[in-house]
């Protein structure tokens, strides 16, 4: 999943391009409708403000041109996360030049990839540097890179805008969105008898032990309706010994062709996996990860799922 | 950009403050609306007023511009033009729903300003300019700054620095950009509200004009000096039909002057600033030969008339700057023989006491220099008196017999209906008389204080025409001493003539004129010089400056690229020196910094967070035979950074070439890797 | 500076360094940990001692309040402790038949807070009101602390039942904390070997006295700050106050810290100027224990942070 990668032609990495804005160009004509009319009425006066607004907009060109230079980014660790969502992605912006740097825009350089409003930056120091996140539009799971950036100010006049391509290296991985309402598989313990292979249950006897919200495609079996009579939620109770379980989250459970679909569970069954605490393994056609507890196992899992390319 | 109030109250504040200078000028209508629609925008702002709808505002605008045009029969002219933009700026108060439209507001600011400046360049407005240009930027650069910076005073000071980057480029341009003469728009105006002469004179109508102080021009004399203001006539137009105390200029023929070259070289130069007027003469020294204006050499924008007096065709609302020619005498001069039925008319009634005088001048005399004469001794011996106040006077009778009492024009007037009375052809000329020398004397000030009405009469004998002027013989004091100081000697005498006896009085009185005056003198001669500047800036004159560089064959051509070769230059230099005088760095870190690059390049690298000792440690470690030079360096720089020790500018420049000479080379090191920087945080303690 | 100074400056320069070099023999290879101690009572604050029994907590606060000629006080806090049995009560003399105060164990010149975080909430607080107005008013009268005043808390990081974590605003009120550690190898087997060290600290002479500290401290006041370290201390609380997404950033109360802690350090160097190196020294101590908000305190992941904080602040 390189595409985000791709070679962006044209445009050399940190170079900065200048043009006048559209009000650099009504400016500009109103420079020329002064000059104009300096040397209608053979007015000196007006040929002096023409010739200073005219030398304004000039030296805005240099300033605004020079508030790009010598910026750098580079991506911070970026967290894992379901893919479907605006992705937020944390960025320091670096100057590592003397002068101040104030009111840069950053955007992804390619269109697709925006979302909403530009980020602005106010103000970097002379050699300091400034963490930012940027804001990009929802993408489907996979595993990418940080998307190259393309920063542009218009400060100090608004005449001309000036902007530089940067990227910034850094992967981030997107897990499957998590859907689809199918019982997570329980894996029988060798040391527990007998349980069903169907829903999670419970026995009763089991003492209890807390309540943890209710997921969907759980049993209303084990939902505590007393509580649901009060705090209008939905809440299930969990029993001393369920956590001597595991899961099993499989790639053939899913009685679906679309392998996206199919990922899709997948993910959400590791995330309800995760949310009990059990052990759990995952059995991918190509890969299979074996039983493990904790968030580093979680992300391995969902990881695997990322990058998943097609069923063999 | 956020659009917030702070910004949007500036934005009002700077249409209302470039709507100002306007009042005067534009019709009051305009004015009017304008206003209104700028306080309805502010009161939306504060009140929440409800805002107009939009096709109320469009019409109102197309009725506005109806309105203009109607006015002055054109969209095109100046003024009409500066109108429409007065109302333009203030209609667009009501349409400012993006960042966009505020901008353009602004820059519809710097419009106005241009539109004021085309009939007005005194150094007020010279002055007015420069701090709404600063404002007017400042504005625009608070649009386009982060929120917190958005405070006046600091975007102010942000425009003064982007100002002093931009007037050497400004100036270069001014200097070299090729000047074009191009009329786009038509220049007529009516409404003009400036002081100046009429085309007659009536009894009194000269001395109202000269109580006015107001500069009618400056005057400067190239070729030589001249010390008394007495024989300075500024003669500006001729009146020939006589009524009495009454005189018109009459109707003649208007002609092209003819340029006269070779001119005999005995021609006083002068060169005369005019302020604007709502008039076409050009006054000029008298006997004058020639009038020209510079980039005019073929003469079409002067015309002459009947007794060589010129006028502009151009009109001269705006300062203009011509030169004058005179001759000393009028004999240099080729006169026409003067036409009887125009110069021995007489209209009007002319009572039998008045014919009598006349009658008695003429009596005996044989030449009409002798009646002249005879003229001004008929004014001494009856005792006329000369007085600034002569007030309101029926005719030549209640003068010559009751009265004998008068300012300039009634002894002017008197004495040129005699003399055509008496049979001598005469005329009434209406000018200046005299002027102040300036703070530096290198020009003198002629005012409306120093306006003046005398007689020219024809001398038969010499066959020109020669100047009279009874104002010498009655008070010749007023000549002597121009019209300021007159008017001041009078001020301090009392009634019988004598000097005022009160001493308190008198300070007062002369202390705080002359102080005034010379205030005025004072701030008369710094616009004079900006004044110089400005108006004879022109092609000719950048012609002579190219000329001096040897440039000047090629012409506008050689200009043109010349600009844009220099603009390109100082956009380069420009690109270069701000790239680091952006900020105020401590000299001895730039002398560090410099140091840890010297190192860098030695292949020590110095870690964004390493302090100087542990970096002078690592530079010790790496460098161990260089430890002498290296503390040479490392030890001042960090006791005058961190410490109290300070670094004279000598001290510094000798760091600074020992850190240029540092010679390292990593023998002593290479065993030591060098990829391993040293922690930041590492114990580094001295004991 | 006048001269009477500089020659104050590098005598007591020297007295500082013999009591570390005494210091550092008895107690083996925690050089670093007392000279950061010393430097805290130098910059005339409060230290806060955290780690697991047995390593010697006690053992170098009572050092150090000996070599430096203080009189020490301790205090054990248990959960039954009260505020009256640290600050004192009022009692009636019969004999005198008036009330007398009976000064409680906080009248010291070194305090020792043994396991500040065993004592409830309410006891803690008055506890540390006192450190930080150095007086202490009961029953409506007043009374001022001896001069010089610190306080040593140690704490036990283990989580263990019956304790009451100090609140983040407490915390704020050390100027340092420090963890021991454990003695390397060498000093462990000497340890081992050796003398008692109960033994040698009660026979050690005192190298200073209570003035000389007073005037010691009026000394570091003195060192000389210059504007490029004020910015570098300013960048450090800009740099915790917008870099990091998870946790509150540094107070101003905390530059000021940071700014006498490198003071003291700049002194025990040797120096009479700060460098950021001294920041940076202190930085970890200082910063550690006010950075974790909210999460709970966990001695290594602070320490970590804190020090990820100074490597990525630029030297100017």
């Amino acid at each position: 999943m390189k595409e985000w990668v791709d070679r962006l032609p044209g445009w050399k990495q940190g170079k900065v391009y200048i043009v006048p804005t559209p009000n650099g160009l009504i400016f500009l004509a109103g420079v020329a409708i002064v000059i104009v009319a300096g040397a209608t009425y053979n007015n000196n006066l007006i040929f002096l403000l023409g010739f200073f607004l005219f030398a304004i907009f000039v030296i805005g060109m240099v300033e605004t041109h020079n508030n790009l230079r010598d910026l750098q980014i580079e991506a911070l660790p970026i967290p894992d996360q379901h893919a479907g969502e605006p992705i937020s992605i944390p960025l320091k912006l670096v100057n590592g030049g003397y002068g101040l740097r104030q009111m840069i825009e950053l955007v992804p350089h390619k269109r697709e990839f925006r979302y909403g409003h530009p980020l602005q930056v106010d103000e970097v120091k002379g050699h300091q540097q400034t963490v930012c996140s940027l804001v990009c539009a929802p993408l489907p799971r996979g595993v990418y890179q940080v998307p190259a950036l393309s920063l542009s100010t218009v400060y100090p006049l608004g005449l001309f805008r000036a902007w530089m391509m940067l990227r910034a290296e850094g992967e981030f991985y997107l897990y499957p969105s998590p859907s689809g309402n199918l019982p997570l598989r329980l894996v029988e313990h060798e040391n527990e008898s007998s349980r069903s292979e169907a829903a999670v249950g419970h026995q009763r006897g089991d003492e209890f032990r807390e309540h943890r919200n209710y997921q969907t495609g759980e049993s209303f079996h084990r939902v505590d309706w007393k509580i649901f009579a009060r705090r209008r939620r939905l809440m299930v109770k969990e029993y001393e010994g369920t956590t001597d379980r595991s899961f099993s989250v499989r790639f053939q459970d899913v009685p679906v062709r679309d392998a996206e679909k199919i990922l899709s569970q997948m993910s959400r069954w590791l995330d309800q996996a995760k949310e009990r605490g059990a052990p759990f393994e995952m059995i991918l056609p190509s890969k299979r990860v074996s039983f493990g507890q904790g968030p580093n196992h979680y992300k391995e899992c969902q990881r695997e799922l990322a990058r998943f390319k097609g069923a063999a | 950009m956020r659009f917030d109030d702070r910004k949007q109250r500036l934005v009002y504040l700077l249409v209302g403050l470039n709507l100002l200078p306007h009042v005067m000028t534009v019709p009051s209508w305009v004015i009017g609306v304008s206003f209104f629609f700028l306080i309805w925008r502010v009161f939306h702002h504060l009140r929440s007023w409800p805002l107009p709808q939009v096709w109320f505002m469009r019409g109102l605008v197309v009725l506005g511009t109806v309105g203009i045009v109607l006015q002055y029969g054109t969209i095109m002219g100046q003024e009409a033009a500066t109108a429409l933009l007065v109302l333009m700026a203030a209609a667009k108060l009501f349409e400012l729903r993006r960042v966009r439209d505020t901008i353009v507001v602004i820059f519809l600011c710097y419009l106005l300003l241009m539109a004021k400046l085309i009939d007005s360049q005194s150094m007020e407005m010279t002055l007015f300019l420069i701090f709404d240009v600063l404002l007017i930027t400042a504005v625009l650069a608070i649009h386009h700054a982060p929120a917190e910076q958005g405070n006046l005073r600091y975007m102010l000071r942000r425009s003064l620095m982007l100002a002093l980057q931009a007037i050497p480029l400004a100036l270069v341009l001014f200097v070299f950009f090729p000047r074009f003469n191009i009329s786009l728009w038509s220049q007529t105006r009516k409404n003009a509200s400036q002081t100046g002469f009429s085309d007659r004179l009536r009894p009194g109508s000269v001395a109202q004009l000269a109580q006015s102080d107001q500069v009618a021009f400056r005057v400067s004399f190239p070729d030589r000096q001249i010390s008394t203001v007495q024989e300075l006539y500024w003669r500006g137009l001729i009146l020939t039909v006589a009524d009495g105390l009454d005189w018109d200029k009459g109707h003649f023929q208007k002609s092209q002057p003819v340029l006269e070259r070779p001119m005999t070289g005995q021609e006083i130069v002068q060169e005369i600033f005019l302020e604007p007027s709502s008039e076409h003469y050009l006054f000029a020294l008298e006997w004058p030969a020639l009038v020209m204006f510079p980039g005019d050499p073929n003469l079409r924008l002067v015309r002459t008339s009947e007794g060589r007096v010129f006028e502009s065709k151009m009109n001269l609302f705006s300062r203009q700057y011509f030169r004058a020619f005179s001759n000393l005498s009028p004999e240099a001069t080729v006169w026409e023989e003067p036409d009887p039925e125009i110069y021995l008319k007489v209209g009007g009634m002319v009572s039998e006491k008045v014919a009598t005088i006349a009658h008695q001048v003429k009596q005996g005399t044989t030449s009409s220099a002798d009646v002249a004469d005879r003229v001004l001794k008929y004014f001494v011996d009856n005792q006329f008196s000369y007085t600034l106040e002569p007030g309101a006077m029926s005719g030549l009778d209640e003068f010559l017999l009751v009265k004998r009492k008068g300012f300039c024009e009634h002894f002017a007037g008197a004495a040129a209906t005699i003399l055509r009375l008496a049979g001598v052809p005469s005329r009434v000329v209406v000018g200046f008389q005299g002027g102040t020398p300036s703070l530096l004397k290198d020009y003198f000030l002629v005012r409306y204080l120093d306006a003046h009405a005398w007689v020219e009469y024809w001398d038969t004998t010499k066959k020109s025409w020669n100047r009279l002027d009874p104002v010498a013989v009655i008070a010749p004091q007023r000549l002597a001493l121009g019209g300021a100081q007159f008017r001041e000697l009078v001020a301090s005498l009392d009634e019988e003539g004598n000097p005022e006896s009160g001493v308190i009085g008198e300070w007062i009185r002369g202390g705080m004129g002359e102080f005034g005056e010379r205030l005025k003198l004072v701030w008369d001669q710094t616009e004079s010089l900006w004044v110089n500047f400005l108006l004879r800036y022109d092609l000719s004159f950048q012609k002579d400056i190219l000329k001096q560089f040897g440039l000047g064959e090629y012409g506008k051509w050689l200009l043109a690229s010349g600009a844009v070769v220099i603009s390109l230059l100082l956009v380069v230099v420009g690109f270069l020196l701000l790239r680091k005088t952006r900020e105020r760095v401590d000299p001895v870190l730039v002398l560090y910094r410099k140091l840890c690059s010297r190192l860098k390049v030695a292949g020590l690298d110095r870690g964004p967070s390493e302090g100087p000792q542990a970096f002078w440690l690592r530079a010790r470690e790496s460098f161990p035979d260089r430890e002498r030079e290296l503390e040479s360096v490392f030890a001042p720089l960090i006791a005058s950074r961190y410490g109290l020790a300070h670094l004279t500018w000598k001290e510094r420049r000798e760091l600074k070439s020992r850190i240029k000479t540092l010679r390292l080379s990593r023998r002593g090191g290479k065993s030591r890797s060098p990829s391993a920087p040293a922690a930041p945080l590492r114990a580094t303690g001295t004991n | 500076m006048t001269a009477a100074l500089k020659l104050d400056f590098s005598e007591y320069h020297l007295s500082v360094i013999r009591v570390l070099d005494k210091a550092d023999q008895v107690i083996l290879g925690k050089r670093p940990q007392l000279k950061l101690s010393l430097c805290c009572l130098l910059a005339q604050g409060h230290l806060l001692i955290e780690d697991i029994p047995g390593v010697g907590k006690t053992t170098l606060v009572r050092l150090l309040a000996k070599s430096l000629g203080l009189q020490s006080t301790r205090i054990q806090f248990t959960n039954d402790l009260l505020p009256a049995d640290i600050l004192g009560t009022t009692v009636f003399d019969p004999e005198r038949r008036a009330f007398h105060f009976h000064k409680g164990p906080i009248f010291g010149q070194m305090v020792i807070a043994d396991e500040l975080n065993r004592a409830t909430p309410k006891t803690q607080s008055a506890c540390l009101q006192a450190m930080e107005e150095r007086r202490v008013t009961v029953d409506g009268v007043t009374y001022t602390l001896p001069e010089p005043f610190f306080v040593v808390a140690t704490q036990n990081p283990l989580e263990q039942a019956g304790t009451y974590p100090l609140p983040e605003s407490q915390l704020d009120r050390f100027l340092m904390r420090i963890e021991i550690g454990y003695p390397n190898e060498g000093a462990e087997k000497q340890l081992l070997k050796g003398e008692k060290r109960d033994r040698l600290i009660e026979t050690m002479e005192p190298i200073l006295n209570p003035e000389d500290i007073v005037k010691i401290q009026k000394v570091v006041d003195d060192i000389h700050c210059s504007d490029a370290i004020v910015d570098y201390i300013q960048r450090v609380l800009h740099h915790t106050r917008t870099q990091s997404a998870e946790q509150w950033g540094l107070s101003p109360r905390a530059g000021l810290a940071l700014l006498k802690a490198a003071k003291a350090w700049a002194f025990i160097e040797g120096r009479s100027m700060v460098l950021p190196e001294d920041v940076q020294e202190v930085g970890v101590s200082v910063i550690a224990h006010r950075l974790n908000r909210g999460e709970g305190f966990r001695g290594g992941v602070a320490n970590q942070k804190a020090l990820e904080v100074f490597q990525s602040v630029q030297v100017d």
